[in-house]
């Protein structure tokens, strides 16, 4: 359904791999529904529109002219760089813990920028959570910690808030916020 | 570029430079001179014509550069008016933008939380400039004075002077253009309620013409005062 929540599909044959990647996203992005699919045909048959299609490279490969939407692919492989001459996003799911939630947060974070349209300036919900924790007077490592995610992470969260709303500093947000209800005066103090 | 020279008529200059108003006032210069040439102006004011009309070059193309023109002999005459353009930016750009804001504020029947919002921010920029003047005054201005009279009267580079942070002073202007960028985008996109828009619109242009005359105000002091500095505080290898 969508509107709050992303819809995420994970086609693979292999179990595991699909739990593996389900808890991972589950466990670290609220607002996302993830569904896992052994074929692509089963897939296809389901008629939800997903936001993103996270697909094995074998499964991609031999069903890539059905796949329309490319924008939505990120292909799940352990060798990246065999894939390195095909325009789609890779997941490398051989990378450590720190870094593949690294790699997955600017997936969510791309995912939740495609979802608007490209003439919306609308905050994503991630990138409002910032923004709140940003006029309370939190510091970008203190934010980090508190979303469990990567530094940089926030830094990029930081600069698209001020692209989208054409505001840079703290205390400009920090109206911005107020004038739109995103926290009241009450609130402010840390 | 029509690059300007003593013998022109400075009402001609300023109908061709509208921005220049503020910068002639700046050396104590009030319109109302009719067809008088830069040269008769500067000399009823007692200012170097040269460094006059060099200073307006620099200020209207940016890039015109004459080390002839303005170089180290100048560099009181720089500085003197950069402190005064801080000044005016104090009385007259942000004193305006103060006054509108309240006019603003009393334009709107009901109590218009927005606009409280948006005085308070203002303050706060407003804070943020004075404390920049007084620090840009103390650490560059002051310095740069002693440093050109050591220089002078020893007929030797000056020396026991440690330059200031320029970078740090870089960063603060850039936080507080930053600021009236903010203020354009607040009054721009997000004030709405109930009050005079023209007065609103107004504030916009006072805040764009800030922006650019601040612009013209950092050039002159990264491209003309620091390099002034760094030659007089040289040592005798050069370096």
């Amino acid at each position: 359904m969508k509107g709050e929540e992303l819809q995420i599909a994970l086609i693979t044959p292999y179990y595991i791999q699909a739990f593996g990647l389900k808890m991972a996203l589950s466990e670290f992005f609220q607002v996302l529904h993830v569904d896992i699919f052994e074929t692509f045909e089963a897939f296809e048959e389901t008629p939800v529109s997903y936001d993103r299609v996270f697909i094995d490279p074998v499964v991609y490969l031999s069903h890539s002219e059905a796949c329309k939407e490319r924008k939505k692919i990120v292909l799940l492989t352990d060798r990246p760089s065999s894939f390195s001459h095909v325009e789609l996003s890779v997941l490398d799911i051989s990378l450590p813990r720190k870094e593949l939630l690294d790699e997955l947060e600017h997936i969510y974070q791309d995912t939740c920028a495609q979802e608007y349209d490209e003439n919306s300036k609308e905050l994503s919900e991630r990138e409002k959570e910032v923004l709140e924790l940003v006029v309370k007077g939190y510091i970008s490592k203190e934010i980090a910690g508190m979303l469990n995610i990567s530094l940089y992470t926030v830094q990029t969260h930081r600069k698209n808030i001020s692209a989208k709303l054409g505001i840079k500093s703290a205390s400009a947000l920090t109206v911005y916020a107020m004038m739109n209800g995103i926290i009241s005066p009450e609130t402010l103090t840390k | 570029m029509t690059i300007i020279t003593p013998e022109q008529k400075l009402a001609d200059v300023i109908l061709r430079n509208y921005h220049l108003i503020p910068v002639v006032n700046r050396f104590g210069i009030e319109l109302g001179f009719g067809d008088k040439s830069i040269s008769e102006v500067c000399r009823e004011h007692a200012i170097n014509e040269e460094f006059f009309a060099a200073l307006l070059n620099t200020i209207s193309y940016e890039s015109y550069f004459s080390d002839k023109k303005l170089n180290v002999a100048n560099m009181l005459q720089l500085v003197d008016y950069l402190k005064k353009t801080l000044i005016n930016y104090k009385e007259s750009q942000i004193g305006v933008i103060e006054i509108h804001i309240q006019q603003l504020i009393n334009s709107s029947p009901e109590k218009n939380k927005h606009l409280q919002l948006i005085e308070n921010f203002f303050f706060q920029f407003k804070e943020e400039f004075l404390s920049y003047e007084k620090d840009v005054n103390k650490e560059m201005f002051e310095l740069a004075s002693r440093m050109y009279t050591d220089y002078k009267e020893k007929n030797t580079m000056a020396s026991g002077y440690e330059l200031p942070d320029f970078e740090t002073f870089q960063e603060k202007y850039e936080q507080l253009t930053e600021k009236l960028s903010d203020m354009k985008s607040l009054l721009i996109k997000y004030l709405s309620g109930n009050f005079d828009r023209r007065i609103r619109n107004a504030i916009i242009y006072i805040i764009s013409r800030f922006e650019a005359d601040f612009y013209t105000y950092i050039r002159l002091q990264n491209r003309l005062l620091q390099p002034m500095m760094k030659e007089v505080t040289k040592n005798n290898t050069g370096k």
